[in-house]
C-alpha cells in the first residue's frame, strides 16, 4: 500500500504526514500514476486513448508506422525550380504557397482544432532547405520518405541551396568534423536544421491576416509612389526595393495561408455532408467549417477561433514554411480576452470553464501528436517525448500586478486532468501571484508531470531590460514590453506579442559541453577517449600546469575557443537566413517587420543572445577534486590523475575513493561552494558574454541538460569528480551531481543561489518526495520552498515528484505504465520510452526529504 | 589476430562495415560516421568511440543486427 | 480509362474560393487504421486519371 512519510519533531510538536486524498492509502506506490489521470470528458478521453505518439528515443520513433512524408519536400522543390530569377525572399513565399495549395489535408474524428503539419497524421516533413546531412540520414533510416529515389534527387538538388551548403564554406574542415561530432560543441544549427521560433500570435488573433494583407499592399503602394517621386534620389530610392519585395512576399504567404485554412473548411463540410452520420457530430463539423472559414482570415471573436487561429500559426510557423522547435507563448494572457468572451460575457461562442478546459485538452493532445522531422542527434537528446515544446503562464502584468486568471487555472486544471508528456508549462513565479493558481500548479507538480517548472518572475524582467539597450534599431523591449516574456524553448526567456520576438535560434540556442572540454583541456586540447584526434587549442599538458591557476587559464583558452566558434557559426547562419531562408510569414505578422518592410530572420529589434553550457558541474567538481588534491594538500600529482584516468580508475581504487569524495556542489560547503561560483561566473558566463552576436548584445549562458547529459557523458572518458567512463554526466544547468547532494534540499538553494554573476538562466532538477508532497503539508511545504527559492534570488527550478519503487516496476512491465511521467532537464518524457540507462540516471538523483532543519529554514507554519 | 585488427580500424572493401554492426548508431550529424557502442558498463553505461567512416572500418567485435532504442543511451 | 471528375469521392472547388481553378476539386477519402477515421482531402483536376481509391459517382 501507498508509503506514508514519517512523523517528525518540528517546533515542539510531532508532526505527521497523512496522505491529502485517504483513498490513495490504497494504492501501491508502484502504481500510483496509473490513477491520476483524470480526462474531462469523453471526447479527450477518447482522443487521448488513440493519440498518435511520436516520441522518439536514441533516434528511433517509439510508436510503429510513424514515418516521413515527401509532401513538403516535393512541393518546395518545385515551386524552387519555378521561381528561379525572382527575388529570394519571394521565392520562400512561393515554396510556402506551393506547399498549402497542394498539401493532403488530415481531418481526424472527434478533433474539434483540426490541421496536420504532413499529409497523413502518421507522418511528419522533412526540410532538404536546411542541413542536407539531416535528409541523407533519414535516406537510409527506417522512416525514409518514399519513393526514397525522388527524396534522393531532392536532397542532392538543394545541397548547393541549404543552409548546410551555404554555411559550410566559411569554416575550416576541422572545426566542423569537431562540432558534428557532439563532444564538445553541439553541431551548428545549418548542419542539423534544429531551429527555436516566438510567433507573433497575437497579431493574428487580433487583427486576422486580411488586415496584414491590406497593410501590406498599402505599404507597396506608398513605396512605389515614393520611388516615383521627383527628383530622383538613389540613396534613398533604391531601399524601397527589398522593402517592396518583402511585402510582396508577405502577400503571397498571408493569402496562401488563408486559402489554406479554407481549404480545412471545405473539407470539414465535405466529411459532415458525405461521410459523417452521428448528427451531433455533423453540426460539430459545420461549426468547425464555419470557424475555418473566418480565421484566421479574420480577428478572433470567440476562444474556439482563438484555439483554431492558434493552431495554423503554429503549424505554418513550427512545422510547414520552416522546421522549429517550441511551442513559445504567454498562453494564459493571449487566450484570456477569448475566454473573457466566451465563458464570461458569453458573447461569442458561449461556453463553461469546463469547456475551456476540454479546449486545452485537446490542444495538447494536438501537441502530443505533433510529428517533428528532426535531424538525428535531436531525436536522441529528448528520449521519451516528441520534441520541445513549453508553454508559458503566470508572471505580472506591466503594472506590476498578478497576471495570473481563469485561462491560466483552466490551462493547469487541463494539464493535471489530461497527463501528456508535453506541451510542457513554465511557471512565471511572483511572490505576489495568486494562491489559488499556485495550488493548481502545485497540483501538477505533485502528480509527477515534472512541471509546471519555475522560473522568477523579476529575474527575467531585469534580464530582458539589460539586454533591450543593445537593440540596433535602438528600439529595444520597453519595460511594459519585457512583461510579455516567455521562455523561448525550455529555459530561456524571450519576449512574445506583435513584435520583437525571437525568430530564429540563430538568435539564442545551440549548447557546449564543459566537462568533455576540461578532458581535452586536461591532455593538451586532444581527445583520447571519444573521437582520438585534436578537439581544441593546444593549453599545455596537464602535467606541465603547475598551478591551478594555469588549468584555469587553460581551460578558459578551451572554452572561448569553443563558445566563439559555436556561436560564430550562428551568425554566419543569420547571415544567410536573412537571404536565403527568409520568413515572410512570420514577417508578415511582426509589426516591425511589415512597418519597416523588412524579413524577420534579418531584422532585430530586441537581442537575446545566449548558449547553453551542458555538464558543468561535472567539470566544476573536477576542479575542485583537482584544486583540493593535487594543489592543496598535494596528496596526488597531475600525472598519477592522468594515469588513473587513462585506466577508468582500475588499478587507483584508494585514488579514485579520494576524487569522488572530494567537495561536491550542492552541499552548502564553503570550499566547493567558492571554487564553483567562481567557475560560473568567471568563465562559464564571464568568458561567453565577451562575445557580441548578430543582434550587437552580449551572450549569455542558460546552463541546461536535456537529455544531452548522457549522451555528452557517453563520450566523455573519466572524469577527476570520480565520475567512470561513458558514466552520465550533471543532469541539470547547475543540479547537483546525481546522488552527491547529502545534505537536502536548502542546502542545495543555499550553493545555487550563490551564483548571481554572469547567467542568463540554470537549470535546476530536484527529486521531491512522494509521501510528503502528497501530504496534506505537502503545499505548505512547497510554498514556503519557492518563496525562499524567489528570496534568494535563484534563477530556476523544476521537480520530479515520483517514486523509486514506481520507476522500477515500470521497467519491469512498461505496458503497465503508459501514464508514467518524469521529468528528464527541460522537458517531460514517458518513463518507459526512455532507455534503460537513462531511467537508471533518473532513479539515481536524491529524492529529497524534508527534515526539521529544512523546515526551520524554510519558516514553515504546520 | 593483431591488436590492431581487434580494436577498432580503417579496412578498405571490409564486408563488415560499422554500419552493418548491431553495436554501432549513427553518429548525430554525419550519416557517414557513427558512434560504437560495444565498451558497456556493469551499470549500464555506454563508452562510446566515435567511427570516423561507418563504411571503411570494422574490428574484431562486430555483430550484424541491430539494438532496440532501450538498450542505448 | 475512368477520370477523377466521374469519381464519387470528387468534391468540385467553388468558383469563389481562394484556390479556386478550373476542374479543380478536393479529392476526399476515408482511412481507417487501428488509431481510427481520418480523412483526407488531396487537390485534383478531373482530367486526372483516376486511382485506385476510384468510386463511380
Amino acid at each position: 500500500m501507498a508509503t506514508v512519510a514519517e512523523a517528525l519533531e518540528y517546533r515542539g510538536k510531532s508532526i505527521e504526514f497523512p496522505l491529502e486524498y485517504p483513498e490513495e492509502n490504497d494504492i501501491p506506490d508502484e502504481e500510483l500514476h496509473e490513477h491520476l489521470a483524470r480526462p474531462s470528458t469523453e471526447r479527450t478521453k477518447k482522443l487521448k486513448a488513440r493519440c498518435r505518439w511520436k516520441h522518439a528515443s536514441a533516434g528511433e520513433f517509439v510508436e510503429k508506422g510513424v514515418t516521413s512524408g515527401i509532401q513538403r519536400m516535393r512541393f518546395i522543390t518545385e515551386a524552387h525550380r519555378a521561381s528561379d530569377g525572382k527575388p529570394e525572399v519571394i521565392r520562400r513565399a512561393l515554396g510556402l504557397a506551393n506547399i498549402l495549395n497542394k498539401y493532403t489535408l488530415v481531418l481526424q474524428q472527434d478533433e474539434f482544432i483540426i490541421g496536420y503539419h504532413a499529409e497523413d497524421p502518421n507522418m511528419f516533413p522533412l526540410y532538404p532547405e536546411l542541413a542536407y546531412m539531416a535528409v541523407a540520414d533519414y535516406l537510409i533510416s527506417d522512416y525514409a520518405p518514399q519513393p526514397v529515389d525522388e527524396a534522393t534527387e531532392i536532397m542532392e538538388y538543394w545541397k548547393p541551396y541549404s543552409m548546410q551548403g551555404k554555411c559550410e564554406g566559411y569554416f575550416d574542415p576541422e572545426d566542423l568534423m569537431r562540432m558534428y561530432q557532439v563532444s564538445t560543441m553541439e553541431a551548428p544549427g545549418f548542419a542539423t536544421g534544429y531551429n527555436s521560433v516566438v510567433p507573433p500570435y497575437e497579431t493574428v488573433l487580433e487583427d486576422g491576416l486580411l488586415k496584414r494583407i491590406e497593410m501590406a499592399e498599402a505599404n507597396i503602394k506608398k513605396a512605389k509612389e515614393a520611388m516615383a517621386e521627383t527628383p530622383w534620389d538613389a540613396t534613398k530610392g533604391l531601399k524601397w526595393i527589398d522593402k517592396i519585395d518583402n511585402w510582396e512576399a508577405m502577400v503571397i504567404a498571408d493569402k496562401a495561408v488563408i486559402a489554406w485554412a479554407r481549404r480545412h473548411a471545405r473539407l470539414a463540410k465535405i466529411v459532415a455532408e458525405n461521410f459523417e452520420t452521428d448528427p451531433k457530430r455533423k453540426e460539430e463539423l459545420l461549426e468547425i467549417s464555419e470557424i475555418n472559414h473566418r480565421v484566421p482570415a479574420e480577428p478572433c471573436k470567440g476562444l474556439k477561433d482563438a484555439f483554431q487561429a492558434k493552431w495554423y500559426v503554429f503549424m505554418v510557423c513550427h512545422a510547414i514554411d520552416r522546421y522549429a522547435s517550441g511551442f513559445a507563448q504567454t498562453e494564459d494572457a493571449m487566450l484570456f480576452p477569448y475566454y473573457k468572451a466566451s465563458v464570461i460575457e458569453k458573447a461569442f461562442q458561449p461556453m463553461t470553464h469546463a469547456d475551456a478546459i476540454e479546449w486545452v485538452e485537446m490542444e495538447r493532445l494536438k501537441i502530443s501528436e505533433h510529428g517533428a522531422g528532426k535531424s538525428r542527434a535531436y531525436r536522441e537528446i529528448f528520449p521519451g517525448s516528441n520534441d520541445l515544446f513549453i508553454l508559458t503562464v503566470g508572471g505580472t502584468k506591466a503594472d506590476g500586478s498578478d497576471a495570473c486568471n481563469e485561462m491560466t487555472d483552466a490551462i493547469l486544471e487541463a494539464t493535471r486532468n489530461i497527463r501528456t508528456t508535453e506541451p510542457s508549462i513554465l511557471f512565471r513565479y511572483s511572490k505576489i501571484g495568486r494562491e489559488k493558481t499556485k495550488r493548481l500548479v502545485f497540483g501538477c507538480i505533485r502528480d509527477g508531470l515534472g512541471y509546471p517548472s519555475i522560473k522568477h518572475e523579476e529575474i527575467a524582467l531585469e534580464q530582458l531590460k539589460y539586454y533591450s539597450q543593445f537593440s540596433k534599431e535602438g528600439n529595444g523591449a520597453t519595460d511594459e514590453e519585457t512583461h510579455s516574456w516567455a521562455n523561448v524553448l525550455c529555459m530561456s526567456p524571450g519576449l512574445t506579442g506583435r513584435r520583437k520576438t525571437q525568430k530564429t535560434r540563430s538568435e539564442g540556442g545551440g549548447s557546449i559541453f564543459p566537462a568533455k572540454i576540461l578532458e581535452v583541456a586536461l591532455n593538451d586540447g586532444y581527445d583520447w577517449s571519444y573521437a582520438d584526434m585534436q578537439l581544441g587549442p593546444k593549453t599545455g599538458k596537464s602535467e606541465n600546469l603547475k598551478t591551478f591557476e594555469e588549468l584555469w587559464e587553460a581551460f578558459k583558452v578551451q572554452y572561448q575557443y569553443a563558445t566563439s566558434l559555436v556561436i560564430r557559426c550562428k551568425d554566419v547562419m543569420r547571415h544567410f537566413e536573412g537571404r536565403y531562408l527568409q520568413m515572410p510569414f512570420v514577417s508578415s505578422i511582426d509589426d516591425g517587420c511589415m512597418e519597416l518592410g523588412r524579413d524577420a530572420c534579418e531584422l532585430s529589434e530586441q537581442p537575446n543572445g545566449w548558449h547553453n553550457p551542458i555538464t558543468t558541474v561535472v567539470a566544476a567538481n573536477s576542479m575542485v577534486a583537482i584544486k583540493k588534491l593535487i594543489y592543496d594538500d598535494k596528496k596526488y600529482t597531475m600525472g598519477q590523475l592522468m594515469d588513473a584516468l587513462k585506466a577508468n580508475w582500475e588499478g587507483h581504487e584508494e585514488m579514485h575513493k579520494d576524487f569522488k569524495n572530494a567537495p561536491k556542489w550542492g552541499n552548502d560547503d564553503e570550499y566547493a561552494d567558492t571554487i564553483i561560483k567562481d567557475f560560473y561566473e568567471d568563465i562559464i558566463g564571464g568568458e561567453m558574454r565577451r562575445i557580441t552576436n548578430y543582434s550587437g548584445g552580449p551572450v549569455l549562458p542558460v546552463g541546461q541538460a536535456v537529455g544531452l547529459y548522457m549522451e555528452i557523458g557517453s563520450r566523455t572518458g573519466p572524469t577527476p569528480d570520480g565520475r567512470f567512463g561513458g558514466e552520465a554526466a550533471d543532469d541539470g544547468g547547475i543540479s547537483p551531481y546525481m546522488g552527491t547532494d547529502h545534505k537536502g534540499p536548502t542546502a542545495v538553494l543555499r550553493s545555487v543561489s550563490k551564483v548571481q554573476k554572469n547567467q542568463k538562466a540554470n537549470l535546476l532538477n530536484q527529486r521531491l518526495s512522494v509521501p510528503i508532497m502528497r501530504s496534506k503539508h505537502g503545499f505548505a511545504i512547497w510554498h514556503a520552498y519557492m518563496d525562499t527559492w524567489h528570496d534568494l534570488n535563484i534563477d530556476h527550478v523544476q521537480f520530479n515528484v515520483v517514486s523509486t519503487a514506481e520507476m522500477k516496476a515500470a521497467q519491469k512491465e512498461p505496458e503497465r505504465h503508459q501514464d508514467l511521467i518524469v521529468r528528464v532537464a527541460g522537458f517531460s518524457a514517458r518513463f518507459v520510452d526512455i532507455p534503460t540507462y537513462g531511467q537508471n540516471t533518473i532513479i539515481a538523483r536524491n529524492e529529497q526529504q524534508f527534515g526539521a532543519e529544512d523546515l526551520e529554514y524554510l519558516n514553515v507554519n504546520l | 589476430m593483431s591488436v590492431v585488427e581487434r580494436q577498432l580500424h580503417i579496412e578498405e572493401g571490409t564486408k563488415i562495415p560499422c554500419r552493418t554492426c548491431k553495436w554501432e548508431i549513427a553518429d548525430p550529424t554525419n550519416p557517414d560516421q557513427g558512434q560504437c557502442t560495444v565498451n558497456r558498463t556493469g551499470a549500464g553505461a555506454v563508452w562510446k568511440r566515435w567511427v570516423r567512416d561507418v563504411h571503411g572500418m570494422t574490428c574484431a567485435r562486430h555483430e550484424e543486427g541491430k539494438l532496440s532504442f532501450r538498450d542505448h543511451v | 480509362m475512368s477520370k477523377c471528375g466521374e469519381c464519387a469521392l470528387f468534391f468540385q472547388v467553388p468558383d469563389d474560393a481562394d484556390d479556386f481553378e478550373p476542374g479543380k476539386a478536393d479529392c476526399v477519402t476515408e482511412i481507417k487504421d487501428e488509431k481510427g477515421k481520418y480523412w483526407l482531402s488531396k487537390p485534383v483536376f478531373d482530367n486526372m486519371k483516376a486511382c485506385g481509391t476510384f468510386k463511380k459517382a
